[in-house]
C-alpha cells in the first residue's frame, strides 16, 4: 500500500468515524487535502445521507412508555379469550369469550371471514351504534366495538339463559300466562326501541333469550332501521320471512306494527309449537297471509284463555291498519290479561280450601324426607348487632331485616316468595337487578336477595308493621321450575312490579316502602304456613327428588 | 399488578430504553391491542422515511407513504407471533426487511398502493418532519442494492448495531445494551467498523460498475 493510499484509507475512515458520530462532514476540505476516489466518495457521501436522513427519529421509540401508557394500565391485559361458539349466522358468529380487562363474560360477535363486504360491515357498525343508544332492562347491552386483523367484533353482554326457540323446542309450548309475560317484557323493549325512531325488523324467537333468572332479553339489531323512511323506499327489508308482516312483502316500509305483528307470531309460536303462516318459501307464507287470517289460537290450544287469544289474533291481523297501533298498546292490553288472571287465581284460591288441606298434606310428606341436593337454607333476621335465624312461629316486627342465607352443593335455581296475611303473594328472588341470579353458584354462602343497584351492595327485605304474620317459602332445584316460573311470571318481583308490593322490598327502595306501610292488613289468630295459599303452589313438586321446599310462618 | 417481596433483594433496574420495545413485543404477541398501537406509534417515523427512500418516485406522496407505512406494519403485526425478536435492533431489522419486502412486491402488483400515480407529481409532498429528503438527492437503486448487499454480508450482531445507529440515529449507550456490547465505547467501534467494511465493500462494487 502507498502512502497515498494510506492517506486515503485513513481519511475515509475518518469521515466514516465522523458520520458514524453524527458530525458535519466539510466535504471540500476532505478532498482538498487527500483527493478520493470517486467510488468512495460515492459510497461516503451515500453513507452521510443515510445518516443524516434519520436524524432523530429514534426519539419516538425511546420514549418513556409512562408518557402514553399509564403505569396503572401497563398490566392491563386486553383483548377476548375465546371460549366457545354459541352460534353462527348467515354472516357472524357468536362466541362466548372473557373480556380480560374487564374480566367479565361477554358474547363475542364476529362477523365471518372474508364476509366483511361493505354492506356487512355498515350493518355491524349499525347494530353497535343503535344497541349503544338504546338503555334498557330487556335490550342486550353492547360493551365494545373493534376490529382485529380486519374482522369486526362486537363485544355484548353475555345473556345466560336459552333463546326462547331453544327454550320451546326442548320443554314444549308455554303457558299463556308466561308468554304474556315475556310478550309484555319485549313489548317494553320495543316501545324504546320505536321511540328513538327504529324498528328491530327481526323479533323472532331466536333473538330473544330467556335468562336463567327469568329476564326477557331482545338480541339481533342487524337488520333494525330508521323508523321514518321514505315512503318510496324499496329497498330489501330484512328479516325472517315467517315473522315478517304481510306488508313487507309488498315492499312497504316497516313501521312499529311491523314488530307488533312479528310478537304476535311469537307470542303464538311459544304457546302452540307452530307458527301462524308457514311455508317453505317466503312465497309461501306470503301467501298463506293472503289466502286466510291466522288460525285462532284455541285452535291449536283449546285451554287458551279468550282474552290471550284475542291478543294475539289482533296483532296478528293480516290489514296493519287492525292490529295494535303500537308497541305500548299491545304490551298495555297484555298486562290487563296477566292482572286479571292474577286477581282470578286468587279468587280460585281462596274457596279451594280442600285443595289446599290435600296441599299441606303432600308438602309435609315433601318436608320430612330427605331431598337428593345438599342444601343449607336460614331465614335470618338481620340486625346491625346480630344475625338470629329463624323458625316457624318466631316473632318479627316491623323495621327489621331479613335475609335467605343458602348454600348448595351444585349450582341450584332458587325461588323465594313471600305471603302475607291479607293473601298478596309477591317474588322476592331472583330480581332481575341483583345478584346473584339463577343458577345460584355453589360452594359459597348467599344472601338473598343479594347484591343490587345502584352500587352492588347487600340488599335485604324489609318487614312494615302492618299485620300479624308473614310467610314464606323457598323452592330450589337443579335445574328451573317452570311451575314456579310460571307463579313468578304472574305474581311479580318487587322491583318489577307495577302494583305496590305487599310488604317486602330491598332496603333502597324508600318509595315502595311508603306505600306498603300504608296498605291495611287484616288480622291473623294463627301463624301455620299450612294456611297460606302458598303452601299449594308447593303441592306439585312433592313428586320431584330434584327439588328442595323450605317454608317459614312469622308472627308479627 | 404484583405486590413486591419485602425480603428479596432488589432488582437490577433495567435499562428502560431497551427494554421498552421488547416490553411492547412482548405483550403484542399476547393480543395487547394498545401496545400494538404505540409499538406502530414508535416506528413509524423511522419506517416512513425507509419506505420514502425506496418507493418508486411517483409514489412518494406522503399519503402514499403513509399507507405503505401502515400496511407494513399490519403485516408485520400479524405474523409477529412466529418470530422472537428480543429488541430494539432485532425488530428494526425485521421491520425494515418487511419494507423492503413490500416495495419489491409494489412492483410485481399494480395497484397495490391506491394512490401511487393517482396524483400529479409536484403535489406529493415529503412524510412529515422530512423536509427535503436528503436520501432524494444520492440515492438510487444502484446505492441501495449496493448498500443492502454489503449489509448483509456483517455479523448479525455488528449488523444490527449499524442499522440501529444509522436508520435510527440512536446513541451508542442504547446500541451497546441492545446489541450486548460491553460499553458505549465498544458500540461505537463495532459500529464504525462496520460502517468501513460496508463503505469499502460499496466501493469496490463501484469500482466493478465503472467503464
Amino acid at each position: 500500500m502507498t502512502a497515498n493510499e494510506r492517506s486515503r484509507d485513513d481519511t475515509v475512515s475518518d469521515l466514516l468515524a465522523a458520520i458514524a458520530d453524527g458530525e458535519e462532514i466539510d466535504w471540500e476540505a476532505a478532498s482538498r487535502d487527500t483527493p478520493l476516489r470517486e467510488s468512495d466518495l460515492r459510497s461516503v457521501r451515500f453513507l452521510a445521507a443515510l445518516k443524516r436522513a434519520s436524524s432523530g427519529v429514534g426519539e419516538a421509540i425511546l420514549e418513556d412508555p409512562t408518557r402514553v401508557l399509564p403505569k396503572e394500565a401497563l398490566p392491563l391485559e386486553t383483548g377476548f379469550d375465546i371460549l366457545h361458539e354459541l352460534g353462527a349466522g348467515a354472516h357472524g358468529r357468536v362466541f362466548r369469550a372473557h373480556d380480560r380487562a374487564l374480566d367479565r363474560p361477554v358474547a363475542l360477535k364476529v362477523v365471518k371471514d372474508g364476509g366483511l363486504g361493505g354492506e356487512v360491515r355498515e350493518r355491524f357498525v349499525r347494530e353497535a351504534r343503535i344497541l349503544a343508544s338504546l338503555e334498557h332492562p330487556h335490550i342486550v347491552r353492547i360493551h365494545s366495538i373493534d376490529e382485529k386483523e380486519g374482522k369486526l367484533r362486537l363485544g355484548l353482554e353475555h345473556v345466560e339463559g336459552r333463546t326462547l326457540d331453544r327454550l320451546v323446542r326442548e320443554d314444549g309450548p308455554r303457558a299463556p300466562d308466561e308468554a304474556a309475560r315475556i310478550g309484555i317484557d319485549l313489548l317494553d323493549a320495543l316501545e324504546t326501541i320505536h321511540a328513538a325512531g327504529l324498528i328491530h325488523g327481526d323479533v323472532k324467537p331466536a333473538n330473544v333469550m330467556r335468562e336463567d333468572g327469568g329476564r326477557v332479553v331482545l338480541l339481533d339489531f342487524g337488520v333494525a332501521r330508521e323508523r321514518v323512511v321514505d315512503p318510496e323506499d324499496r329497498t330489501p327489508v330484512g328479516g325472517t320471512p315467517v315473522v315478517m308482516a304481510p306488508e313487507l312483502f309488498a315492499g312497504e316500509a316497516p313501521d312499529a306494527r311491523a314488530d307488533v305483528f312479528a310478537v304476535g307470531v311469537l307470542l303464538f309460536w311459544i304457546a302452540t309449537g307452530s307458527w301462524p303462516f308457514h311455508g317453505e318459501t317466503a312465497t309461501q307464507i306470503h301467501s298463506r297471509m293472503e289466502e286466510a287470517p291466522a288460525p285462532p289460537l284455541p285452535s291449536l290450544l283449546p285451554s287458551a284463555p279468550p282474552a290471550f287469544a284475542s291478543i294475539v289474533a289482533r296483532a296478528l291481523a293480516v290489514d296493519k291498519e287492525r292490529r295494535f297501533a303500537s308497541a305500548a298498546e299491545m304490551r298495555d292490553a297484555l298486562r290487563r290479561f296477566a292482572t286479571r288472571r292474577v286477581r282470578r287465581r286468587r279468587r280460585v284460591l281462596a274457596v279451594a280450601v280442600s285443595l289446599v288441606v290435600a296441599g299441606l298434606a303432600a308438602l309435609a310428606w315433601h318436608q320430612s324426607r330427605p331431598g337428593p341436593i345438599d342444601l343449607v337454607a336460614s331465614l335470618i333476621r338481620s340486625d346491625r348487632e346480630q344475625d338470629v335465624r329463624l323458625e316457624t312461629g318466631d316473632r318479627v316486627r316491623g323495621g327489621q331485616s331479613l335475609v335467605l342465607e343458602v348454600e348448595g352443593d351444585r349450582p341450584l335455581w332458587v325461588y323465594v316468595f313471600n305471603e302475607d296475611d291479607a293473601g298478596n303473594m309477591i317474588c322476592l328472588f331472583p330480581l332481575d337487578d341483583h345478584r346473584p341470579r339463577n343458577p345460584v353458584p355453589p360452594g359459597e354462602r348467599h344472601r338473598l336477595p343479594g347484591l343490587g343497584p345502584p352500587d352492588g351492595t347487600q340488599t335485604t327485605w324489609e318487614l312494615n308493621d302492618e299485620g300479624s304474620a308473614e310467610f314464606f317459602l323457598m323452592v330450589a332445584s337443579t335445574e328451573p321450575v317452570h311451575e314456579v316460573e310460571a307463579l313468578r311470571a304472574v305474581v311479580g318481583t318487587p322491583s318489577a312490579s307495577t302494583e305496590p308490593a305487599p310488604f317486602l322490598r330491598p332496603d333502597d327502595l324508600r318509595g315502595v316502602e311508603r306505600r306498603l306501610r300504608e296498605q291495611t292488613v287484616r288480622a291473623r289468630a294463627a301463624v301455620d304456613f299450612e294456611g297460606s295459599r302458598l303452601a299449594r303452589v308447593t303441592g306439585g313438586l312433592v313428586d320431584r327428588r330434584d327439588v328442595v321446599v323450605r317454608t317459614w310462618a312469622l308472627a308479627k | 399488578m404484583t405486590s413486591s417481596d419485602p425480603g428479596a433483594p432488589p432488582p437490577n433496574p433495567p435499562i428502560p430504553d431497551v427494554l421498552n420495545t421488547a416490553d411492547l413485543l412482548s405483550r403484542v404477541r399476547s393480543g395487547d391491542e394498545g401496545a400494538r398501537d404505540e409499538l406502530f406509534r414508535r416506528y413509524r417515523v423511522p419506517l416512513e422515511r425507509f419506505l420514502h427512500g425506496r418507493l418508486p418516485p411517483a409514489a412518494r406522496g406522503v399519503l402514499d407513504t403513509q399507507d405503505a407505512t401502515q400496511e407494513v406494519c399490519i403485516k408485520v403485526f400479524r405474523s409477529l407471533e412466529r418470530f422472537d425478536h428480543r429488541g430494539i435492533g432485532s425488530f428494526w431489522a425485521y421491520l425494515r426487511q418487511a419494507a423492503m419486502n413490500w416495495v419489491r412486491d409494489l412492483a410485481k402488483t399494480p395497484g397495490k398502493l391506491r394512490r401511487a400515480g393517482s396524483l400529479p407529481e409536484e403535489t406529493h409532498a415529503q412524510p412529515a418532519g422530512s423536509g427535503r429528503s436528503p436520501l432524494a438527492e444520492v440515492l438510487t437503486g444502484e446505492d441501495l442494492a449496493a448498500f443492502e448487499a454489503a449489509v448483509g454480508k456483517l455479523d448479525e450482531k455488528p449488523r444490527l448495531a449499524l442499522l440501529m445507529r444509522l436508520e435510527l440515529d440512536l446513541d451508542y449507550k442504547v446500541i451497546a445494551a441492545d446489541c450486548g456490547y460491553p460499553s458505549p465505547d465498544a458500540a461505537r467501534m463495532a459500529v464504525t467498523r462496520s460502517l468501513e467494511r460496508v463503505a469499502a465493500e460499496m466501493s469496490r462494487d463501484g469500482e466493478r460498475e465503472e467503464p
